[in-house]
């Protein structure tokens, strides 16, 4: 069904959220910026901040920690916001990802990937590519356009917890 | 051949290709005028050449120089071509080079060769097409010429169906343009049909006779078959394959048609009518719309900046040199970004003489012999709003034909000419573009109507109702007077699309019509969407824009005018009127200030009101409407953002949707 084989090696940018350390492809990052002062968007999914204006152009920002299901954190020097360029229905979009640390690129390849541990049968796990093993830790490598599409992650992770 | 020689030979070469292809980027007049000097140079050149080419290769080469000047003198210099042949070219003398002067070109080679000559059972006909890489951006290209070169065929044919004036020669030419393009980017199936239209077109080159209806409903088929192939082209472009469009008999139509009745009609000498030549050389570039939008967002930061400027600068009460200085740049910022908003526009012509061939076809589905008079096709707006229009377009010209127009039996019972007449009128007025569509058919039946719309309850029983009041039913859903449902119209939804998408324009649409004289419709629209008038308010701590001219008056209210009908609606009371509130908790997720001076913004449109409590009017701006993305689908109530003057995002306010959903909390409070 699906024809674009979804190559799992090449760089990519790490950044921290929570206590684990995730990877995006290089390819879809446009740039890092820092926290904007964003206009909440009423009637929007909870986890978009707002939008901001990056030159002109505006912006939905999505906070990564809500998305995910992960408590809120007291803001930090270190926090800010990754532009990702998405594939959306009708082409495509810029977006930005709140993360709380940008780490590093990494190069991942073959022998690094690990495969994806069992994670209960209704998990839908499409939005991870994998999960690499580089310089002694483990970084989940996430597919951003599933990302920015999945609408609700708390359910799905909250659907596992019940059964764990 | 020598090292030294071959290699020097390389290099004039490409050189002189540089020249030819370099004015190209330009698409001017004078870079037409470089490129026929540069290949009239390169012919000279290769014949002086001779000796070290070979008779041969020298033959080979000044036969494509010359093939691709005639080409361009033909028509319009066609990059695709052009690019193409000067790669081949270039191609053809690397070949000599690695093998000597015995190296045979392979005569099969893409040369914008007539096919006449291959077997017509050898052509795909249809399956798909993979776009070689290289040839990409040459498959783009085409998408953008060849609805040129139809444009022009359709436009002149249509004349031609209409018994003006015209010249065989502005329908033969791109034509022959087209057969050569496809010729170019290996469609031998669509360069063949080109071929058979120009074959049927031949016999009338002489300047004596004219096609037949059924011929240029054959040729108007084959413009079809190519606007069909573009279309294919645009959609497997990113995916670098497209399917080939079938062609159904066609081909055997064309080659099978009756040769014209040759002089029922001497062809009238001298020009042709104005405004129908063939594709005009323009003096222009061409340039996608994300560059454009880009150039706008860039300058609309600019003015942004400046602004802040300006005002660091007056905080700091800094005069003189540097005060004015930054005033000149505001003034520059300003112009720069009304001349980037004016390049958007584009003159509504091109959108007219698409209403042409429906028209024609129109009028021979419903055996109403008709003509269209244009006016006014210079007056430019919107790009992206002349291309909104064109579906609101076809509805009333569909509806005046089929509805507005009369039977050629009743027209002549009336004293009419048997034959009907529609106008469309463009024109400015105020800063709106204003459309025009005229037919001089019966008028509307407003009884029927008033039957209709009470049978449907669109009339309240004990209502008195004016003629205009009346009119404005046609534009309700699922509204039809017509008793059976047609080919054409009927259905009651074509003039509902005509008022949501004026509306959708912020335009509005107004109907004139007198009995046995005919029906006006007037539409109303701003000239761009782009820019919009909007009233900056504050709602707690949030800015919004509101739509200006949604906006029909702005008071002070006290917490005591407002009103409530039990747990139900919320309204106030204003100047001894009673106007509902928008309901700001489920719109916008605040309450609404009541505490301190609100002011309640009265919106209106088509007859409904609501009110918007405000905590503060900011005054009135002028933005650029931005939308806001897929990410943000669920917000309802807000249209858009825009960028305000202090760099920070504005939403803005849906209006519409606050005057067309009820109130959602009816119980909710």
């Amino acid at each position: 069904m699906e024809t674009k084989s979804h190559s799992t090696l090449g760089k990519y940018l790490t950044f921290r959220l929570g206590g684990e350390e995730y990877g995006i492809e290089i390819l879809k990052v446009r740039e890092i910026i820092g926290l904007l002062e964003a206009t909440p968007v009423p009637q929007a999914a909870a986890y978009v901040r707002g939008v901001v204006n990056l030159r002109g152009k505006i912006v939905p920002v999505i906070d990564l920690r809500k998305k995910f299901g992960l408590p809120e954190a007291p803001p930090a020097r270190d926090n800010c916001v990754i532009t990702v360029m998405y594939e959306g229905k009708e082409g495509d979009l810029l977006v930005g990802l709140q993360v709380d640390k940008v780490m590093e690129v990494v190069k991942v390849s073959a022998a690094e990937i690990e495969p994806l541990p069992v994670l209960g049968e209704d998990l839908k796990v499409d939005f991870l590519l994998g999960l690499a093993k580089t310089k002694e830790r483990i970084v989940v490598l996430l597919d951003v356009d599933k990302v920015v599409q999945e609408q609700d992650f708390r359910a799905l992770f909250a659907l596992n917890l019940g059964k764990a | 051949m020598s090292e030294a020689s071959s290699a020097q030979f390389q290099e004039s070469l490409k050189e002189e290709l540089d020249s030819i292809s370099h004015p190209l980027t330009m698409a001017d007049d004078p870079g037409l005028d470089q490129v026929l000097a540069g290949l009239g140079r390169f012919r000279a050149w290769t014949s002086k050449a001779k000796a070290l080419l070979g008779t041969k290769a020298e033959k080979e080469l000044n036969y494509r120089a010359k093939q691709l000047e005639e080409g361009l003198k033909a028509g319009r210099a066609l990059n695709v071509g052009l690019e193409r042949t000067l790669q081949l070219i270039l191609e053809t003398t690397q070949k000599l080079n690695a093998s000597g002067k015995e190296e045979k070109i392979d005569p099969k080679d893409p040369v914008p060769q007539p096919v006449q000559s291959s077997p017509k059972n050898d052509i795909p006909l249809k399956g798909e097409f993979v776009i070689p890489a290289e040839d990409h951006s040459a498959f783009k290209e085409f998408t953008h010429e060849v609805p040129e070169y139809i444009e022009s065929i359709e436009s002149n044919l249509l004349a031609l169906s209409r018994g003006e004036n015209w010249d065989v020669m502005n329908v033969y030419r791109p034509f022959h343009t087209l057969k050569g393009v496809c010729g170019f980017m290996n469609l031998p199936a669509l360069s063949k049909v080109a071929h058979e239209a120009e074959s049927l077109l031949s016999p009338y080159k002489e300047g004596t006779g004219r096609p037949t209806e059924s011929q240029i409903d054959l040729l108007l088929q084959v413009a079809d078959v190519f606007r069909r192939q573009v279309e294919q082209v645009q959609k497997g472009l990113s995916r670098g394959r497209f399917e080939l469009v079938g062609m159904g008999t066609l081909l055997e139509d064309l080659t099978s048609t009756e040769e014209g009745e040759s002089s029922k009609i001497a062809s009238a000498p001298g020009k042709t009518t104005a405004g129908l030549s063939v594709v005009k050389r323009e003096n222009s570039i061409r340039i996608p719309v994300e560059k454009m939008d880009s150039l706008l967002e860039a300058v609309g930061e600019l003015a942004i900046c400046q602004t802040q400027v300006t005002e660091g600068i007056q905080a700091a009460h800094i005069t003189g040199h540097v005060a004015s200085e930054s005033e000149r740049l505001g003034k520059i910022s300003r112009m720069l970004q009304d001349l980037v908003l004016s390049l958007r526009m584009v003159p509504v012509e091109s959108l007219f003489l698409r209403m042409n061939r429906l028209v024609r076809d129109l009028s021979q589905k419903m055996g109403k012999p008709l003509r269209l008079e244009l006016s006014g096709g210079e007056t430019e707006l919107d790009k992206g709003v002349a291309e909104e229009l064109a579906e609101p377009l076809v509805h009333l010209l569909r509806n005046a034909v089929d509805h507005g127009l009369e039977s050629v039996e009743k027209r002549s019972a009336s004293g009419k000419q048997a034959e009907g007449c529609i106008r469309l009128q463009a024109s400015r007025d105020s800063g709106d573009f204003i459309l025009k569509v005229q037919d001089d058919g019966g008028g509307l039946d407003l009884e029927k109507l008033e039957q209709k719309g009470r049978a449907l309850g669109l009339i309240p029983e004990d209502k008195e109702v004016t003629e205009a009041e009346l009119a404005e039913l046609i534009f309700a859903p699922n509204f039809s007077t017509a008793s059976e449902v047609s080919e054409v119209s009927g259905r009651g939804i074509g003039m509902e699309m005509v008022k949501r998408k004026v509306e959708y324009l912020r335009g509005s649409v107004s109907i004139d019509t007198r009995p046995g004289q005919g029906t006006t419709f007037t539409l109303r629209i701003p000239i761009t969407i782009t820019l919009m008038d909007g009233i900056l308010v504050r709602i707690r701590k949030q800015r919004y824009v509101v739509p200006a001219y949604y906006v029909r008056q702005m008071v002070e209210v006290k917490e005591t005018q407002r009103h409530q009908i039990g747990a139900g609606p919320k309204y106030m009371h204003v100047r001894d009127e009673n106007i509902p509130l928008v309901d700001i908790p489920y719109w916008l997720a605040c309450e609404p200030a009541l505490d301190g001076r609100p002011i309640l913004v009265v919106l209106e449109r088509g007859g409904r009101q609501a009110g918007l409590v405000v905590d503060e009017v900011l005054g009135k701006k002028q933005v650029v409407v931005k939308q806001l993305g897929e990410t943000l689908d669920s917000a309802c109530g807000i249209a858009g953002g825009a960028v305000l003057g202090d760099g920070r995002v504005g939403l803005i306010l849906d209006v519409d949707a606050f005057l067309r959903e009820k109130p959602a909390a009816y119980a909710a409070n």
